[in-house]
């Protein structure tokens, strides 16, 4: 289900793919919380640009955004 | 013998000039599981001059559904994964030298292992061992190319020595491991597509091909038809301590603990202190009046609430147990 924030649907591009996003979903922190994905093993690009693994906290996620998130996996 | 690579020659991009550089190349896999079969198979068919194989386990039925080089009776016999995987291999292409490791690689050995490496293939089911491989290939400036998966997720890194980040540029420091093919499953396609950009990254460097190198991080998600690739090139760090100007490898200098947790596996695993004598330790169990099962490579028994596998280079896995102390003890009772 898409959600609104101010009246416009909150969307962004995650993956090659459109992602709606969660009301309470603010920031990268959030986003992989929701994603359920291990924070220490993540590389995210968010609109071409790596962000500091150190910044998720503080990095807004806005409509819009081209987010591209990979996580390292061990298994093999 | 002149037909066996037309169609891989007739492939511009690699062409007769391409075939002759990989006909005197050194492939080193470490790790015969789902990834290492799949491109160990590919890599011979392909004519890679020679392929040493690594890899410390022995077959088991749980591996038939991926791991492509295996067959029932490799389970049966519980060969070990190098020695099958070698066999069938020699069947698939007589003309290019393989060899086969029985052993765990550690800061110890990985030296010697990778000695004549043009380039290590990582299929491997830990953080912790591609942290020692990217510290070796740093060192002795080796390409080695990571390739992991984990139920219908896959994804592949290809590290240039004193060229792309490292791994420990972009991971810091040791993960813990949180999923494993043992607790969330894994499927076949999701092996084959990793292998795939594993074998084509080779095959690129091998022949010289390096303007076609991918380099990007890359994953996918077969089963939710996702993926993503990024330019991790600002994540390279001139201080990093596995590649950077003042490196000191810290993952190949550091000590090897001596009883071990398998990830995912309700196993211990104890490195010994040298090569054991199969044959000696059979007659110590009969002579406790357990029954025992021996091949070349190791020797298998089963107390009452472990099965035990001895490994002819000294290891032991000790099947039933996650914690170390306890491992210890049972260790304790029948190696000393």
């Amino acid at each position: 289900m898409q959600t609104t924030r101010g009246g416009e649907y909150m969307q962004i591009r995650l993956n090659g793919k459109d992602y709606p996003l969660a009301e309470q979903t603010k920031t990268l922190h959030d986003l992989i919380q929701q994603l359920n994905i291990d924070e220490e093993v993540v590389i995210i690009e968010q609109n071409h640009q790596i962000i500091d693994r150190s910044r998720y906290m503080d990095t807004n996620v806005q409509s819009g955004d081209v987010v591209e998130i990979v996580h390292f996996v061990g298994g093999g | 013998m002149t037909d066996r690579y037309s169609r891989q020659i007739r492939f511009r991009p690699i062409g007769q000039d391409g075939q002759d550089q990989l006909a005197e190349r050194c492939v080193v896999i470490i790790g015969l599981g789902a990834l290492g079969t799949a491109s160990a198979e590919q890599l011979v068919r392909a004519g890679v001059g020679q392929v040493t194989l690594i890899d410390r386990d022995y077959v088991e039925w749980s591996n038939l559904q991926r791991q492509q080089l295996y067959t029932e009776r490799d389970a049966r016999e519980r060969l070990p994964k190098a020695v099958a995987a070698k066999q069938r291999l020699c069947e698939v292409n007589s003309t290019v030298t393989i060899e086969a490791i029985v052993e765990d690689v550690t800061a110890t050995n990985i030296e010697r292992l990778v000695a004549q490496a043009d380039l290590i293939m990582d299929a491997t089911d830990n953080f912790a061992i591609r942290m020692l491989i990217n510290d070796v290939a740093a060192k002795r400036e080796i390409p080695w190319i990571y390739g992991a998966c984990v139920a219908s997720y896959g994804m592949t890194y290809t590290v240039l020595p004193k060229e792309t980040p490292c791994l420990h540029c972009l991971l810091n420091h040791l993960p813990q491991q949180q999923d494993t093919c043992d607790t969330r499953g894994i499927i076949s396609p999701a092996v084959q597509l990793v292998a795939s950009h594993q074998v084509t990254e080779t095959l690129k460097l091998l022949t010289g091909a390096k303007a076609a190198l991918r380099r990007t991080l890359l994953s996918f998600d077969l089963w939710t038809n996702q993926q993503s690739q990024i330019d991790v090139t600002s994540l390279k760090q001139a201080a990093c301590p596995s590649c950077g100007d003042a490196a000191v490898y810290p993952y190949l200098n550091g000590t090897p603990l001596q009883f071990v947790t398998l990830c995912g596996r309700d196993t211990v695993q104890v490195r010994g202190e040298g090569k054991r004598d199969l044959v000696r330790l059979e007659n110590e169990i009969r002579a406790r009046g357990m029954k025992s099962q021996r091949n070349p490579y190791l020797l298998m028994f089963e107390t009452e609430q472990h099965r035990i596998v001895a490994f002819a280079d000294g290891r032991i896995l000790i099947h039933g147990e996650a914690d170390p102390e306890q491992a210890k003890q049972t260790y304790a009772t029948y190696f000393k």
